[in-house]
């Protein structure tokens, strides 16, 4: 990507918890989150937005924190290779840092090769797997698809890195 | 498409030397580990992929393990023709014939278009090592770090193919 076609960016902190759940509706099939069996609604978590000059919101990443974690729960650009995924991460682990929290975790599923390549590029490593982990959050949200990719969509592969 | 599928002829690779400089070539050298025991490449078996003319096409190799055959490494000298499709295959056949229920696969944790092809042929992801190159590494400090993608190689991926 030539850099005159970066984008300015501006990450800001997310202040209202309808803006999470309107974009989760629209990019997670619901107003809510299920990572790993648990539920996350728009008010349990923490955001960050990028706008782009004409204030457009082109990315958000939605986390959580506890004792010494803390955890991606959704990350989306509108636009893929233009760093806005690396801007709204770099954030979110400065913040946590910030926070004193020790690893940051991310879930991602089985189909999913640009996460994977996304996170592990960026020091990320594969630590846990949950199998046919899915299937519950299928329940709750039937609109996620049984195959992404050419490959069904069945389980949850977690990443890690130490902040 | 030059190619024809059906030209294709696929047998064990008898020639231990040349299997181990061509997985030593095309992999990270001449072990891997899985469930934690280092397997060398003088121990696996091979099935090589030749066209009428005798040109190697591809290699798989595999092991036993447990339950089943254990695909180690998948080499198509031609992407695209169908070659690793057809090789994994034959593992099947093999693996049936031995009356084993599953052949397994294991993948560097960088190895995406693995996951992805393996995943997109009846593969399901069935275990994740965290760090088993890493250790691997400790016995072959050669074995570099730097994987596909600006990856580093540190985990193994394991996936299994019930048959049917």
């Amino acid at each position: 990507v030539k850099s005159s076609r970066q984008p300015l960016l501006s990450i800001d902190v997310v202040e209202h918890s309808e803006i999470i759940g309107q974009w989760w509706r629209t990019h997670w099939f619901g107003p809510f989150i299920m990572i790993r069996g648990r539920v996350f609604e728009p008010e349990k978590v923490k955001a960050f937005a990028a706008h782009n000059e004409r204030r457009d919101c082109v990315g958000l990443i939605t986390w959580r924190d506890d004792a010494e974690d803390a955890e991606i729960v959704t990350l989306d650009s509108a636009y893929e290779r233009i760093g806005i995924g690396g801007a709204l991460l770099a954030a979110t682990i400065e913040a946590a840092r910030r926070e004193g929290r020790k690893r940051l975790r991310v879930v991602t599923s089985n189909d999913n090769m640009a996460a994977l390549a996304f996170y592990q590029k960026r020091g990320f490593q594969i630590c846990e797997l949950y199998r046919n982990s899915i299937a519950p959050v299928r329940k709750l949200k039937p609109a996620i698809p049984l195959t992404r990719n050419g490959i069904p969509v069945r389980d949850e592969i977690e990443l890690e890195i130490m902040l | 498409m030059s190619m024809k599928a059906t030209a294709l002829r696929i047998e064990p690779l008898a020639d231990r030397d040349f299997l181990i400089n061509f997985v030593a070539k095309r992999w990270w050298g001449e072990a891997v580990t899985i469930h934690g025991s280092l397997i060398r490449t003088k121990d696996m078996s091979a099935l090589a992929a030749y066209d009428d003319q005798n040109e190697l096409y591809g290699v798989a190799t595999y092991v036993r393990h447990g339950a089943g055959l254990i695909i180690v490494t998948l080499d198509s000298l031609k992407e695209g023709s169908g070659i690793g499709s057809a090789l994994i295959d034959a593992v099947a056949a093999l693996a049936r014939g031995q009356g084993f229920s599953e052949i397994g696969v294991v993948a560097a944790n960088d190895n995406l278009e693995a996951l992805l092809f393996y995943q997109k042929r009846g593969f399901r992801i069935v275990a994740v090592w965290p760090g088993a190159i890493d250790a691997i590494r400790m016995q072959k400090p050669d074995l570099p770090i730097a994987g596909r993608h600006g990856i580093g190689m540190h985990d193994i991926i394991e996936l299994r193919r019930v048959l049917t």
